[in-house]
């Protein structure tokens, strides 16, 4: 199973996690941050350089950010860190980003499916 | 301020070549606010350049430093231990600062990762736009503070040509602004439209890269 870190805005990927208790999986580490507009590429990447396999974002749903427009700053900086890792010789899947709310538990599951952590 | 963006990555690694020890030197003026080489972008650089490294097993080891700014001698101080160190310097500045540190450190090798632009503004986040080619003899009191050689694609001091289309460039009707239909507009709305009536001379272009390499000695100020 591959290692995952999830950057998680605390306003709703980081309660979808909360919600998902003890079902969450062990491999993901949690990353709790105020709002995914936050988030720097170099810090996406440093997780990567540190171990990471994979690195998810969780941000709000588009047009629904409490910061406006963090979550699609978010998308923008998300982008840019898959071109620094085509840069590198590496695939660009290793940076996800999601947009969900803090009810949307069967969405991030489907996610951790998908990304063969669960 | 100087306007600048990073170089493609291929480029910036092919410079470096197979030096082992290198020195990412940001600076923290111009290219720090217009986010091309500040402290952010030296790390992003940095990191990527580790995770090619990592992926191609080359052994390298990698330092970042950001300093005030590379166009004035004493900042360098702060980081002479690390061009020591160094095999060489990627200089996230402009060209100014690039040169600079050259001539600062002597001894050392140091390759530009940023393509130097333009003087420009910020027209909006994330967007900048060129406004002055420093000329050496400024002359926007004539069109009411809109610079024809900067803006104009074809550095016109009797504009428009025929090529101004719906207040378009033909250079590229898409993005660029006809410089000169930008003057008229500001021209009529302060009321000078008869400064426009006026033809005017041929420019002397020495103050300008005409007359060579320039310099500036302020008297008062020098030591
Ligand atoms: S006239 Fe010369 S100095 Fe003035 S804004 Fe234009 S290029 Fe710059
Ligand atoms: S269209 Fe306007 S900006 Fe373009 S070259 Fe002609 S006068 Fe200059």
């Amino acid at each position: 199973m591959s290692k995952i870190v999830a950057f998680c805005c605390e306003n709703s990927g980081h309660k979808v996690v909360e919600s998902l208790g003890l079902s969450m999986p062990s491999n993901v580490d949690i990353r709790k941050i105020p709002c995914t507009g936050r988030l720097e590429i170099a810090q996406m990447l440093a997780e990567i350089e540190q171990g990471a396999e994979k690195v998810l974002v969780l941000a709000c749903p588009l047009d629904n950010c409490k910061y406006v427009r963090g979550n699609q700053r978010a998308a923008k900086r998300v982008a840019a860190a898959k071109n620094a890792l085509r840069d590198a010789g590496l695939s660009e899947d290793m940076i996800r980003i999601e947009f969900m709310s803090s009810l949307d538990k069967h969405k991030l599951k489907a996610v951790f499916v998908e990304m063969g952590v669960i | 301020m100087i306007v600048a963006e990073r170089k493609p990555f291929d480029e910036i690694l092919s410079m470096i070549g197979n030096a082992r020890k290198v020195l990412i030197l940001g600076c923290g003026s111009c290219v720090t606010v217009c986010m091309a080489g500040g402290e952010k972008e030296t790390q992003l650089l940095a990191s990527t350049i580790r995770l090619s490294d990592k992926k191609q097993n080359i052994t390298r080891e990698l330092r970042c430093a950001t300093i005030e700014r590379q166009c004035d001698k004493e900042f360098f101080a702060a980081v002479a231990n690390d061009v020591k160190w160094a095999d060489i310097i990627v200089s996230m500045a402009c060209g100014v600062g690039v040169q600079f540190c050259g001539e600062v450190f002597t001894d050392k090798e140091v390759v530009p990762a940023l393509n130097t632009k333009f003087y420009g503004a910020t027209v909006e986040q994330g967007v900048w736009s060129e406004r002055c080619v420093g000329c050496g003899d400024c002359v926007l009191f004539k069109f009411g503070g809109i610079c024809p050689i900067a803006r104009c694609s074809k550095s016109l001091l009797n504009g428009p040509c025929g090529g101004s289309q719906n207040g378009m460039c033909e250079v590229d009707p898409e993005n660029i602004q006809c410089g000169w239909q930008l003057i008229y507009d500001r021209m009529a709305a302060i009321g000078r439209l008869d400064l426009l009536e006026q033809n005017q001379p041929l420019k002397n272009w020495s103050t300008g890269r005409d007359g060579g390499p320039r310099r500036v000695v302020k008297e008062d100020a020098t030591l």
